[in-house]
Parts: structure tokens; C-alpha cells; sequence
């Protein structure tokens, strides 16, 4: 499957996040978080179901430390759901079944 | 994308193995279920030394062979093998037979073979194990999981034979899964649990999870296999054991993701278990157990490899 998680970071994040028409959710992550990547999968098989609702990206907290900042990440993987650039909620879910069910709850 | 096995070419097939059997069979390649080549003094898998890649796109584009179908193939090598920590070079050690499974995946792929489905049918096969009467966890497995894993495999079957099954078929489904493993407190069922409530989705769009669900499932289920050798008391510290795994897997984390209060505050007999005194004083008798469990878990190791070779050559 081919990654459909765009990867966002400082440079990007205005226009790929703050101006995005759609909430997007955020995945702080880091490539050796063994966690971070055996959720991955899961948000890659969402990511085509919430097209039309909802952008996927994931944020290297390594390489994006100001943004790690910014959401105050103290432990990964964390996923956000953001407006505008700004956190709108966490989700705590880490299967595809649980997300599924939470982002129906929070998206119109 | 239709991937096609070594480019359809048996000559394909051979140049890429080759250099890997090589390899394997001077143990110098460990498996791993991630794709790892070239690795900063870390060995190469087997499916990283095949496409020369810890790309999955790459790997698929170079082999023809689906990434999450070597990730199986990797996961169960895992699981039958010890790894050695050496200073000049990899080095593993298990049962001849397990070992075996190395380079006999690949040499059960015809060129030219699409495999998209057969991790999705490993899928299937998994989900009628754990249905089967026999399935050594069956007991503790509760009637609402056996529903719900029953309606998975059911919907699964429609798929396979071609019929649609609407959105709504799978969100009941899934429902009826997330409700079944959260009230499920068995010890020994909350990995199983969390399998069927993470596959609940249509057959041809597992693949890509399916190993991240299946590896702590057969793990589980490989640790059952030790409780035959246990005496009671220990077949009841290792159920509050997992409980323990469970409580603490599980637990409500704050916005910062630290769990508070100790989730095993609540399980003073899993946190006994689980506390460095006991796992110390518990060693010896606990390699003991293992090893007289080795036989019967390679036996079931063995026999899942051989279910994953029988679905490749028949792709």
C-alpha cells in the first residue's frame, strides 16, 4: 500500500496544516518508536475511508522540534486532531476499529 | 498496483535468492518485521537483503512480492529463533526446522505469482482457528468474541465470493467487536480479543495491519503452551501477569501520555508478579518451563509456516 500520510513539518506546516480546508489529523511520531510504526498501518488504511473529511499527516518530532513544541509532545505516539493549526482533540485509540469509531464521534 | 513475482522471470528469482540463501545459511541475516538493509551495523533481513531495501515500496517494486506478505514470513522466523548478540556479525541460533522456513518462502513463490491475497487468506485461516472447538484458548475465549469473530469470518466469506457488503454490515460488525474485547476480562483473551476487534474490516484491506495484530496474538498463544508445564500457582501468577500487561496497556493516559495513577495499584497480586523481586527469583524456574514448552511451541510454529506455504503456492 502506498503511504497516503502526507509528512508535514516546519516548513510545510502552514500550508499543508494552518490552511488546510479540512481538520487534520496529526501524528507526531518518530522512526524509532517501534509503537509509532505498527500504528502507522492503521492510519494509512483511514486515511482513503476520511478522504473527504479529513487529511492525515505525521510530524517527525525529531526533525520537527518547534512544532513538537507547539503541541507540547512529551510522549509519542500521540495523535492530534487540529483546526486551523491548533489542537481541537487527542485520540487515544491505536487500532483502526477504535479510530474509526472515535473520529465518527468528533467529525460532522 | 498488481505485483507479479521476480518480474515473472525464474531467472529474476533465482539472482535475488540466491545471494540471500547464502547468507542465512552462514546465519548472517536476521529476521526482523521490518524491512532492514545496510543498517548502521544492524543485519539485514531476509526480505531487506532480497530487495536490497528497507523501502517498502522499493521492496515490492524490486521483488513483486507484497511487503506485508514478507513481514508475515519474517514475523513467524522471529518467533522460532533466538538472537545472539555478537560484536563482528549477526548471529542466531533455533530449531532446524523453523530455520528452514528461512528461504523455503521464497522459494515457494512461482515468478509471476500475485500474492495480494494470501496474507488476507492467512487472515481467514487465523480466524477459523480461533472458531474451532479445539483452539487451545477456546475456554477462555467468551461467547460474545466467538460471535463476533464468527460474523467477521462470515462477512469475509461474502467477500471472498464476490458478493458487495455494505459499510453498514461492517460497522455493526465492528461494533459488536469493540463491545465484545472491552468487556472481555479474561487473562488470556485480551490479545485475541484485540485481534478480532483490530481485523474487523473487509478481507482485502487487512493486509497492511495484519502482522502488527496477529505477532502479540501468537505470541499469546505460544505462552499458553508453557502453562502445561506449570504448577497451579504459577498458572495463576502468569494470568495476573497479563492482567497486568492488560491494566497497564490500557490505562488512561494524560495529555501528556503518562499513565496516573499506577494502573497496577488496582491488581496488587499482577504488580507482585510483575515486580523485579519475583521476576528475579522466578528465572531459573521460568527458562525451566520454557524449555520443556520449546517442542510444542515450535510444533505449532512449524505447522503455521507450513499453512503460509501451502496459501503461496497456491496463489
Amino acid at each position: 500500500m502506498a503511504s497516503t500520510i502526507i509528512a508535514v513539518d516546519e516548513d510545510n506546516f502552514e500550508a499543508e496544516v494552518v490552511n488546510s480546508a479540512l481538520p487534520v489529523l496529526i501524528d507526531f511520531w518518530a522512526p524509532w518508536c517501534a509503537p509509532c510504526r505498527a500504528l502507522l498501518p492503521a492510519l494509512e488504511a483511514l486515511a482513503p475511508m476520511y478522504s473527504d473529511a479529513l487529511k492525515i499527516v505525521k510530524i517527525d518530532i525529531d526533525a520537527s522540534p518547534a512544532l513538537k513544541a507547539k503541541f507540547n509532545v512529551q510522549s509519542i505516539p500521540q495523535l492530534y486532531l487540529a483546526s486551523a493549526g491548533a489542537p481541537i482533540a487527542r485520540l487515544v485509540s491505536r487500532t483502526r476499529t477504535q479510530l474509526a469509531a472515535e473520529l465518527d464521534d468528533i467529525l460532522p | 498496483m498488481t505485483l507479479q513475482a521476480f518480474n515473472s522471470s525464474q531467472a529474476v528469482k533465482v539472482s535475488m535468492i540466491e545471494p540471500v540463501r547464502k547468507l542465512w545459511l552462514a546465519r548472517a541475516v536476521v529476521p526482523d518485521v521490518d524491512l532492514v538493509w545496510n543498517g548502521h551495523g544492524k543485519a539485514s533481513s531476509i526480505s531487506g537483503l532480497l530487495g536490497r531495501t528497507d523501502d517498502r515500496e522499493t521492496f515490492e517494486q524490486r521483488t513483486g512480492i507484497p511487503a506485508d506478505l514478507a513481514k508475515l514470513c519474517e514475523c513467524l522466523l522471529t518467533m522460532g529463533i533466538t538472537k545472539t548478540p555478537a560484536s563482528d556479525a549477526a548471529a542466531i541460533a533455533g530449531n532446524e526446522a523453523l530455520l528452514a522456513f528461512g528461504t523455503e518462502w521464497l522459494d515457494a513463490i512461482a515468478p509471476g505469482a500475485e500474492l495480494g491475497m494470501t496474507v488476507p487468506r492467512f487472515a481467514r485461516h487465523c480466524m477459523d482457528l480461533i472458531l474451532r472447538p479445539d483452539f487451545p484458548l477456546a475456554v477462555h475465549v467468551s461467547p460474545a468474541l466467538v460471535e463476533a469473530a464468527g460474523q467477521i469470518r462470515d462477512l469475509w466469506d461474502r467477500e471472498l465470493a464476490g458478493q458487495s457488503v455494505s459499510r453498514g454490515e461492517w460497522r455493526g460488525v465492528q461494533r459488536a467487536a469493540m463491545s465484545a474485547a472491552a468487556s472481555d476480562g479474561d487473562a488470556w483473551a485480551y490479545r485475541i480479543a484485540s485481534f478480532i476487534e483490530g481485523i474487523a474490516w473487509p478481507i482485502a484491506t487487512v493486509s497492511h495491519e495484519f502482522t502488527g495484530l496477529f505477532e502479540p496474538m501468537f505470541f499469546n498463544c505460544l505462552m499458553f503452551e508453557e502453562t502445561a508445564f506449570m504448577t497451579d500457582e504459577e498458572r495463576s501468577d502468569r494470568a495476573h501477569m497479563l492482567l497486568g500487561w492488560k491494566a497497564m496497556a490500557t490505562a488512561p493516559r494524560d495529555e501528556i501520555g503518562l499513565v496516573d495513577p499506577d494502573p497496577l495499584e488496582a491488581h496488587p497480586e499482577s504488580a507482585r508478579v510483575l515486580s523485579a523481586e519475583y521476576l528475579e527469583q522466578m528465572m531459573g524456574r521460568m527458562a525451566e518451563i520454557r524449555a520443556a514448552a520449546q517442542g510444542r511451541k515450535d510444533t505449532i510454529i512449524r505447522e503455521t509456516m507450513d499453512t503460509v506455504l501451502r496459501l503461496i503456492r497456491s496463489a
